[in-house]
């Protein structure tokens, strides 16, 4: 110690003190204000403060002292809003828990569950087209989700299409019947006829 | 070590738990720079120190979606500032000559109960002696114990930092810090009316 530590009988009686569990308490929090106690007696010092008011007092004032240094007082001066903070949130029902569902407050995580969600119905509308009704869920005897049945008018497209050039083979069909001519175009006929309706109505 | 903001995230972690006492801590650490940061949108300290408040307890209901992406006194500060401007744009929205400033009861009330407390020159006072006293214990302070605190507070350094500054172990920076603290505290709790 220096002079002027001697000069001063407040500090003197301050710095010779001895070690007391408040002191010791006082230093571990000056610690871990600093960010440099961590682990068990971290944990001490901030269950310590928890339950103690005067502790809660003194973490206010070492934290004062780097206010005034650093300049950081408002001009209106030294307030304490914690106790009308504090008054406050304590008419609120209930404290603000993160809910112990892994995906509570976690929007990423809840938008992922989203994309996954819509993925999974695109799928499933998928499968439910008529080009891939291979898929036979009476044969999957352990599916248990219930699966829509396609209707008619999820299929509409496809039949009008088919239609369309049915109708074309017809009028090439007919065409040919009229001028005699060799029907080059049967083979793609008799594919369609197996795809929509029989065509042997209109054939010669 | 040396990193304060995990300081705030365990607390932050405690609030999240459930404990109303920890988000206390956080007032008290940061109550000061919140209102400074909102006195630079709202000039009224009354309605500062309001703004501010309310601040608080937006980020108090906001903490359980608090994930720590960021340091909690940027998110803070944040919430702060968007609780400032949006009391501008409403104080700019009203009328001049409000109702609801002068002309109800319970707005009187709160006003009055206002002047009691804030920009009062018994506030002032306070601070004035609060700020004489810590300067003049720091004034008083044995050289060691005044530069380990001037560069831990002023200059933001970490412990091992201060340690290779000052050629010293850890240790006893940690010591002189508190030391430091301790000395200006015992001054500070001789002053009437600061809690």
């Amino acid at each position: 110690m220096n002079d002027k530590t001697t000069q001063s009988g407040s500090t003197k009686q301050q710095l010779g003190q001895s070690i007391d569990t408040d002191t010791e308490f006082a230093a571990d929090m000056s610690a871990w204000m600093d960010g440099e106690l961590t682990g068990g007696r971290a944990r001490l010092v901030a269950q310590g403060m928890t339950a103690d008011a005067s502790r809660r007092s003194q973490w206010a004032r070492y934290h004062l002292i780097g206010d005034v240094l650093r300049d950081n007082l408002p001009a209106s001066g030294i307030v304490d809003i914690a106790s009308a903070v504090r008054a406050e949130i304590d008419k609120d029902e209930s404290t603000p828990r993160v809910s112990r569902m892994p995906l509570a407050g976690h929007p990423r995580a809840w938008g992922l569950a989203a994309s996954l969600i819509l993925a999974s119905v695109i799928l499933v509308n998928s499968w439910q087209r008529p080009g891939s009704s291979t898929v036979d869920v009476a044969a999957r005897p352990d599916t248990t989700a219930p699966v829509a049945v396609a209707t008619a008018a999820d299929v509409e497209p496809d039949r009008a299409d088919t239609s369309e050039l049915d109708q074309y083979l017809r009028n090439h069909t007919l065409a040919l019947v009229d001028t005699g001519e060799p029907a080059r175009m049967l083979p793609y006929l008799s594919m369609a006829e197996s795809a929509v309706e029989p065509v042997s109505a209109i054939a010669p | 070590m040396g990193d304060a903001g995990a300081v705030d995230q365990d607390l932050v972690k405690r609030v999240q738990r459930g404990d109303k006492t920890a988000f206390d801590l956080l007032v008290r650490k940061y109550q000061h720079k919140v209102i400074k940061l909102v006195s630079r949108y709202v000039y009224d300290p009354s309605d500062a120190h309001d703004v501010a408040q309310e601040a608080f307890i937006k980020a108090y209901r906001a903490l359980p979606g608090f994930r720590g992406d960021s340091a909690f006194y940027t998110w803070l500060y944040r919430i702060a500032i968007n609780t400032a401007k949006n009391h501008v744009a409403a104080r700019n929205r009203a009328p001049v000559s409000s109702v609801s400033e002068f002309g109800n009861e319970d707005s009187e009330v709160d006003f009055s109960a206002r002047l009691s407390d804030i920009d009062t020159p018994e506030a002032l006072l306070l601070t004035d002696e609060v700020r004489r006293t810590i300067l003049s214990a720091i004034d008083a302070l044995p050289q060691d114990l005044r530069t380990a605190l001037i560069l831990r507070e002023i200059e933001g350094m970490s412990y091992e930092e201060i340690a290779k500054t000052m050629e010293c172990p850890v240790g006893t920076v940690r010591s002189r810090l508190f030391r430091a603290r301790d000395t200006i505290d015992a001054e500070l709790k001789k002053i009437e009316g600061l809690t």
